[in-house]
């Protein structure tokens, strides 16, 4: 399928490509009018939804260029609509071009824009018609010195000033370039002349657009101009010196060798003149800015977005594919893996049987039994009995006669467990799991009522208990009177111990230390 | 270009085949992966037993000392019960044996059911069950309370963890050269057996 179908189109002649594979093919050239219509159509017929790229040579044509501020998204698009409203209003084909910054001193830089328009569809009408009715996809409607941007750039001009002058179709065409920027477009339509005559009218044409480019300021009078004429017959080699012998002028003529060198083409891949050189460059690099009309093109966009989808298909694809590969290879590699382990695996379980048959008989694992063994011994080690704890109280009590025993109360297990004893913070910090603790409950006989003399017998009962080397620590819960002062208190003076025992009762609450 | 200009319709067949392939390409990628996932865990498994089954083939000699080593123990534990079901009927025993032996005036007991212990061993492959038992025995001497606990110790019934004990003088505690219980001691002792345990870890 062909990728572009090229058109150039003159008030006086046609001409139509195809552009395959970056090659210029079916080049051919029409009277503008039934037979270049009637020669369209069956193009279009031939080679359906290959987008159209119409480039036009005529002289119905408009450049302005415009200094704007620099500015983005919807302002941007904003303010060219409505310069381009207020610049070229009438015209029914137009666009705008951003042809780069233009310094203005200090740090701004404003936008420079090319304003174009073709001021008469005339010459489009039939071909636009076709088009229409074929629902072909337009790409885009451009002027010829539009292409010739890409030639003026691949030329790379000395001076920043480029005249490039061609015999087209059309007649005699000048661009001018600033920088490589196409700036303004000019076309002379004449008739065939002689070499002669012909210089002669370069020279005249030349002298009057230089003469506009300075007096429309489009370049300053001392800037340096160079004429690039596009000379593919050798018949323009009197031109330069034709040409005024100034300072800030100087020509070239431009072989079509040079042009193909310039290109990276072979000069044997292109006719020889430069309406089709032009439909290369449309083909090859078609302009960004096209007058066509969103409308007119809209059949264009959804050609673009129909290969997009076609082109996402086809990427959605091949990454499926890629990555479903690399899975099944995984997977393969796996699978291969696997099978050597489950290889070596087997080895050594022959191994193990055979050396496991050597083992003495057991109901269990040796891990098992191990375990079982060793736990059996870690719970045996944790076992305690009251002995220590009543030597300890036997031993206090040696030395206190009058302290009788009343009850003794063991605990052995993780602090906190025994209320009494998670009293003791002492306990709770050392962090101890298990401890041995207790407490006892016993009475002084005999009592006399002497409340301070038992309270000392108490204090130094405890002292004693906690000189021992395996008591951590003793506390009083209970005296014989209640001394805090939030509890009410009664008795008589009176009150004869022997006959109340159980009058001077205490409580010892004693934990031994961890080690023990 | 605005979308109020496009003409949708020669979109609708590569909107179409985008939408089928990438779900097509979605499928095969979801299978291929799961697929590639699912090997990829066999090869863990795979080479986590064969770490394993080397590793035991590599230790085999000091398994088979451990189990000449331990065997003895276990068994013996297994005939204490220490390591199997609990042995009520030997524990009953023993206490009957040491009251004989202690010479006290007798023990009333009272069992529990068996419940998971709350003591934190480790003992991985086992579950340390224990049975409380609540002892009340009748004295004449305090002394009488640790021969009572030597003598069922020596018994060997199985394996317990004496929790608690509280010794307090008998109601008629006065005095007097009657043979009869001057005071009471009452024990709480855990039975403890080991259980192999058959949930999985």
């Amino acid at each position: 399928m062909a990728a572009k179908i090229l058109v150039s189109l003159t008030a006086r002649s046609a001409r139509f490509a195809l552009f395959e594979r970056g090659n210029l093919s079916q080049v051919a050239g029409y009277d503008n009018g039934e037979a270049a219509w009637s020669a369209f159509d069956v193009l279009l017929q031939a080679h359906p939804a290959t987008p159209v790229y119409l480039m036009l040579d005529t002289v119905e044509e408009e450049y302005r260029t415009e200094i704007l501020p620099h500015v983005r998204g919807s302002a941007r698009r904003e303010m060219l609509k409505r310069k381009l409203g207020q610049l070229l209003r009438t015209a029914p084909y137009r666009a705008t071009w951003l042809q780069g910054r233009e310094p203005t001193g200090g740090k701004r830089q404003d936008d420079l824009y090319l304003f174009l328009a073709l001021n008469s569809g005339e010459v489009l009408r039939p071909y636009l018609a076709h088009i229409q009715r074929r629902r072909t996809p337009l790409a885009g409607i451009y002027l010829l010195p539009q292409v010739s941007q890409t030639l003026a750039l691949r030329l790379k001009c000395a001076t920043p000033g480029a005249l490039i002058v061609s015999c087209q179709q059309g007649g005699l065409r000048q661009s001018f370039f600033l920088q490589g920027r196409l700036r303004i477009g000019r076309l002379t339509p004449f008739e065939p002349l002689g070499d002669v005559a012909m210089v002669q009218h370069y020279v005249d044409e030349i002298e009057k657009s230089r003469l506009f480019l300075y007096n429309s300021r489009l370049l300053p009078r001392d800037a340096h101009l160079t004429v690039q004429a596009l000379d593919f017959d050798g018949s323009l080699a009197q031109l330069p010196a034709q040409l005024p012998q100034e300072a800030n002028l100087s020509c070239q003529c431009i072989s079509f060798e040079q042009i193909c060198k310039a290109l990276g083409i072979s000069p044997h891949s292109l006719p020889r003149d430069a309406e089709t050189v032009h439909l290369f460059l449309l083909g090859k690099y078609p302009p960004p800015v096209s007058l066509a009309a969103p409308q007119l093109s809209s059949d264009f966009a959804a050609h673009k977005l129909r290969w997009g989808l076609f082109t996402a298909s086809a990427g959605v694809a091949l990454v499926a594919l890629l990555w479903s590969a690399y899975n099944l290879y995984r997977g393969y590699a796996n699978q291969q893996a696997i099978k050597s382990v489950m290889a070596d695996s087997a080895r050594y379980h022959a191994q193990y049987q055979e050396a496991a048959r050597h083992f003495p008989a057991t109901p269990v694992s040796a891990d098992k039994l191990r375990r079982a063994v060793e736990t059996a011994g870690q719970l045996k080690k944790r076992t305690r009995t009251p002995e220590l704890f009543m030597q300890a109280i036997a031993f206090g009590l040696n030395d206190f006669p009058q302290i009788q025993l009343n009850r003794l109360t063991w605990h052995y297990g993780a602090v906190g467990a025994n209320p009494s004893a998670a009293n003791s913070s002492a306990i709770l910090n050392a962090g101890a799991n298990w401890l041995q603790h207790g407490e006892i409950e016993a009475e002084i006989r005999p009592f006399t009522g002497d409340y301070r003399s038992a309270l000392a017998l108490i204090e130094r009962f405890a002292a004693v208990l906690r000189g021992q080397a395996v008591v951590a620590e003793v506390s009083i819960s209970k005296l014989p009177v209640d001394l805090d002062p939030a509890s009410a208190l009664h008795g008589s003076t009176q009150d004869d111990a022997e006959t109340k025992p159980g009058a001077a009762q205490f409580k010892l609450n004693i934990v031994l230390k961890r080690s023990s | 270009m605005k979308l109020r200009y496009l003409h949708w319709s020669v979109l609708r067949a590569p909107l179409l085949l985008l939408t089928a392939v990438s779900v097509m390409a979605l499928a095969v990628v979801y299978y291929t992966y799961q697929s590639s996932a699912a090997s990829t865990a066999q090869l863990a498994r795979e080479n986590a037993s064969l770490s394993s089954i080397r590793q035991k083939t590599a230790q085999s000699d000091q398994e088979k000392q451990i189990i000449e080593r331990y065997r003895e123990a276990y068994e013996n534990l297994r005939r204490s019960g220490v390591i199997g079901p609990e042995q009520r009927v030997n524990w009953l025993d023993a206490l009957r044996a040491a009251n004989h032996a202690a010479h006290t005036l007798g023990v009333d007991y009272q069992l529990n059911q068996q419940a998971a212990s709350p003591i934190k061993v480790d003992a991985a492959g086992y579950k340390l069950q224990q049975t409380t038992m609540k002892i009340s025995i009748k004295l004449l001497h305090e002394e009488d309370l640790q021969n009572f606990l030597q003598a069922l110790e020596a018994q060997h019934a199985g394996l317990y963890l004496l929790q608690s004990c509280s010794l307090s003088r008998s109601a008629n505690s006065a005095f007097s050269v009657r043979f009869e219980p001057k005071l009471n001691a009452e024990c709480e002792l855990a039975w403890l057996s080991l259980v192999e345990n058959t949930e999985p870890q």
